[in-house]
């Protein structure tokens, strides 16, 4: 028998949640505890008391530190009150915009039956080709950028809708070889966009290094130059109930939701979308109801490989990235698309909620950094993420058989009296 | 005798009337009540039939007798010992052995390490090897099983293969044998033999239970037989006192036809031409034939002798290499992946394997009733998909062809085997297909259903259809052919009128001695 879908999809990783934090309690304590004289085994409740100090405190810093700077500082033994910056929750929704573009890109090649672990190269290739439109529209004076007069006459929305097209379309290119090979050829994904990142990666890294390319002008830094004002969303009216976190880029989150209900959309009512769903399952009946496996498995290669480019974009038009793309910019945010597409199941419409919940665990790891005074090393919240991914992820199934038993035993009652099919 | 020491033996096994008594075995599964209170009772050295329709819940009691689930209430006896049985090693060890209808044989090893599969006895193989061929030997003359040991599974005829696994079962030391479906991959001499084994072996005092939806063998070879219905035995019959007509109603619950009305109809015009078709990778070699409204021709055949093939390049599946196919007048080309264009030529298919090419287990019934016809009307325009639409033709498609249970959204792989086909067939029937490819209509689908799947066709039949049917089972296609083709390694090797076909000239033809007496 199985369990009703509500408690496979929503009290079971509930739980595992539970889970990973009841290890992580352990961990801390075993790591950071303040030891007791007497030894762990004469003093029980000290470790109980140690156990659920560190556990209770590094999770009211990852959340509140995800959310404001802190309102009280001390400063010698006087505490001062401070207003409340929303700069972390600003950062939050820029991790999350960029991880849900990411996550859908390893969803949809899920969805196709096709593992794409090159999110991170093709946010790379995206992010070149950004600073090259970048400098191709720009002009530099004095180590700045300044946007050519027509330029500036466009305004900033169709410069960002096309920021996102030419980062969606290297991101595209730079999977069509792999997704062609692993067609028509049968060269696994995995290896082919495994190697893709390190060529794109060097390739990045190349272009940063060449004078008059890419390169921010009269800086020994191996970064792209601020992009102009225009390209920013500065003069974006912004509704008044969004946050005031001081980044206009964060409307980007709303594009990137946008984004996940067309690809929901895509999946579920085109007949292309129909057909990435076919092949994904079971090839041969694909075949035979007269649908082109090898091409789909092309395009939606390339669909994925465009939504891990459009992460590029949003380090652009951030805020939180200085407006520029960095050596390594994309910083693992490629591979944690594979754990966000993991924690919601592949399924497009719980992609922006598992991105807030990575984008959290990632701003909250600078947040013990600052709070715990490097008593607790940020890398705790990398932890965190290994220890989600882990319960969530590969023993998703860890308490289906308990979970099984308890429903049947609640349900038997009421099952015997509905009698036999 | 035998390896298993830590096996149970039992003291005085002779003596004991009943190899094996199920008292009050009882078996639920959430709202499903699998077994209910089941007894049955075997007689040592019987050849015993259990019969009963998918989902009846014979394999649940299979099942548990064989250690893969515990029954909620009852007791196994094994020669009038209580036994617990908690896993197939339980049952090992009690002398219970089961050949699985998909035989559990690596195909890459030889038959002597098969068998060792398991019972390694220690880190370096030689000595038990050395063993195992002895009494591989003793068991061969025993039970006059002879098999090479050292060939390889894969080289071996399914028939062979088969064999190996009863020796499996007898090496480990099994008095009782549970044989689910074993006929279902033989060709007709291969069953004569497998009868003939049986038959061996219950002189030589092993029990076997038969489980089979095929009647005719029960009432060849069994002594006794026990109908399943609804997870209750509904009739412990001595077999010579019974018959086809009585088991089938048993099974069903109601009066079943075995004789299906074909009335005469006169046959139009060709619709599906083939010259000259070869295909060197599919091994098709210089097949022709015709196909005119009105009419089904049937394509007989052991599995694996290129009908399987041949129905993939007729639904545009597989490309071919040569030659000419020709549907409804419209040249078509040699290339592969080209069903959709078939399809829109007036073709419908329901493969031979439904699950593998028709349908996809996590899909909804109505998401499987679109497959293949994604691109037309009411489905999808313009490319978008009207799921409102497609779940209301689905709906009263279930309706018609009496699907159960009637419900688009149920993920198609939890319906029974019927029930997926009849989902498939009112699919590709319910589009008005002048040419309809169909293989092996009614594979792994009950009695009940078979009838139903039976009127169905002939229906197509009479309203013009030109029909392909390629079966295995030979009744089937005696039945319902109007001419039948007989495929042997790739090559058409003889055609005879329905009416005029025996089972014997069939199974002749189908063995390829026709083909070899003209080579």
């Amino acid at each position: 028998m199985r369990l009703p879908a509500w408690i496979e999809t929503l009290i079971l990783p509930i739980f595992n949640l539970i889970l990973a934090f009841i290890v992580l309690g352990f961990v801390l304590t075993f790591l950071f505890a303040t030891p007791n004289e007497d030894g762990w085994l004469a003093a029980p409740f000290h470790f109980v008391s140690e156990y659920f100090r560190l556990l209770l405190g590094i999770m009211d810093t990852v959340i509140t530190g995800s959310i404001s700077t802190p309102t009280q500082v001390e400063i010698g033994g006087t505490i001062y009150e401070k207003p409340p910056n929303f700069r972390p929750l600003s950062n939050v929704v820029f991790y999350a915009t960029s991880l849900t573009f990411t996550g859908l890109a390893v969803a949809l090649a899920f969805r196709a039956g096709h593992f794409n672990i090159g999110g991170e190269g093709q946010m790379l290739i995206g992010g070149l080709a950004i600073g090259l439109m970048i400098a191709a529209l720009t002009g530099a004076e004095d180590g700045r950028l300044f946007a050519y007069g027509w330029v500036e006459a466009l305004g900033p929305i169709p410069l960002i809708a096309f920021l996102f097209l030419i980062s969606g379309l290297f991101g595209a290119l730079w999977i069509l070889l792999p997704a062609l090979l692993q067609a028509y050829r049968g060269s696994h994904i995995v290896i082919t966009t495994i190697m893709f990142n390190a060529i794109a990666g060097g390739l990045f890294t190349y272009a940063l290094k060449i004078e008059g390319f890419i390169k921010r002008p009269l800086s020994s830094e191996l970064a792209t130059p601020q992009a102009p004002e225009v390209f920013r969303l500065a003069g974006l009216p912004l509704p008044s109930w969004l946050p005031a976190t001081g980044d206009n880029g964060n409307v980007l989150f709303f594009v990137s939701l946008a984004v996940t209900g067309l690809i929901w959309l895509f999946l579920r009512q085109t007949t292309l979308g129909f057909g990435v769903r076919t092949t994904g399952l079971n090839q041969q009946a694909a075949r035979s109801a007269g649908m082109d496996p090898k091409r789909i498995t092309v395009i939606a290669l390339c669909l994925s490989g465009m939504l891990a480019g459009f992460a590029a974009a949003n380090h652009v038009i951030s805020n939180a990235s200085a407006y520029s793309l960095k050596e390594g910019f994309s910083a693992g945010l490629g591979f944690t698309g594979i754990a966000v597409a993991l924690l919601a199941r592949n399924n497009p419409l719980a992609i922006p909620l598992t991105a807030l919940v990575f984008g959290v665990l990632i701003q909250g790891g600078v947040a013990v950094q600052t709070e715990w005074n490097g008593k607790i090393d940020s890398s705790i919240a990398e932890a965190m993420q290994g220890l989600i991914v882990l319960f969530i992820g590969a023993f998703a199934l860890l308490l289906a058989g308990p979970a099984t038993w308890l429903y049947r035993r609640v349900h038997h009652g009421i099952v015997e009296e509905e009698g036999e099919r | 005798m035998l390896l298993n020491t830590a096996r149970i033996r039992f003291i005085c096994p002779m003596i004991h009337p009943y190899a094996l008594e199920l008292i009050g075995i009882d078996k639920r599964f959430g709202a499903v009540h699998a077994n209910k209170a089941i007894s049955l009772v075997v007689p040592k050295g019987s050849i015993f039939g259990l019969v009963g329709e998918n989902g009846a819940g014979k394999s649940t009691l299979m099942s548990i007798l064989y250690g893969f689930y515990q029954a909620d209430a009852g007791q196994i006896k094994i020669h009038g010992q209580a036994v617990n049985i908690h896993s197939p090693l339980d049952a090992i060890a009690a002398g219970i052995g089961m050949v699985f209808q998909h035989l559990k044989l690596v195909p890459n090893m030889s038959v002597l390490d098969n068998l060792m599969l398991g019972h390694e006895g220690g880190f370096v193989l030689a000595p038990m090897r050395k063993k195992a061929r002895v009494l591989l030997q003793d068991l061969g003359d025993e039970y006059g099983l002879r098999v090479d040991p050292d060939a390889l599974i894969q080289d071996l005829p399914l028939g062979l293969q088969q064999r190996v696994e009863i020796l499996k079962q007898l090496y480990r030391g099994a008095e009782i044998l549970i044989l689910d479906e074993p006929t279902d991959v033989l060709t007709p001499q291969e069953t004569e033999d497998f009868f003939e084994i049986c038959q061996d072996l219950k002189e030589r005092g092993v029990t076997l239970i038969l489980i089979t939806h095929k009647l005719k063998e029960i009432l060849a070879v069994t002594s006794q037989v026990a109908v399943i219905r609804r997870g209750e035995i509904v009739g412990q019959l001595k077999t010579k006192e019974t018959n086809e007509q009585a088991l089938a109603d048993l099974m069903v619950g109601r009066a079943v036809s075995f004789e299906v009305e074909k009335p005469a109809t006169t046959f139009g015009e060709v619709k599906l031409r083939v010259e000259g078709l070869n295909k060197a990778e599919g091994r098709l070699h210089d097949i022709s034939f015709e196909v005119r409204s009105g009419e089904i021709l049937g394509i007989a055949g052991i599995a694996g002798n290129g009908q399987s093939q041949l129905l993939e390049v007729l639904s545009g599946i597989k490309g071919f290499d040569s030659g000419r196919l020709e549907i409804l007048g419209t040249p078509v080309s040699s290339m592969p992946g080209k069903a959709g264009q078939i399809r829109d030529l007036g073709v419908a298919h329901v493969p031979e394997d439904r699950q593998k090419f028709a349908m996809v287990t996590n899909f909804t019934a109505t998401e499987v009733s679109v497959l293949g016809y994604q691109d037309r009307s009411p489905f999808s325009v313009y490319s978008i998909l009207n799921w409102r639409a497609a779940r209301a033709q689905t709906a009263a498609l279930q309706e018609d062809f009496d699907v159960r249970p009637r419900s688009p959204d149920l993920p198609s792989g939890s319906f029974s085997g019927g029930n997926q086909q009849k989902l498939i067939l009112s699919r590709e029937l319910s589009k008005d297909a002048e040419v309809l490819l169909i293989g092996q209509p009614t594979r792994g689908v009950d009695v009940g259903a078979i009838e139903f799947i039976h009127e169905q066709l002939l229906a197509q039949r009479a309203a013009g259809k030109a029909i392909v049917m390629v079966s295995v089972e030979l009744e089937e296609i005696m039945k319902l052919a109007d001419r039948i083709l007989v495929m042997f390694e790739g090559h058409i090797v003889g055609e005879i009128a329905g009416k005029h076909a025996t089972e014997r000239e069939l199974g002749l033809m189908m063995a390829g001695s026709k083909y070899e007496a003209a080579a």
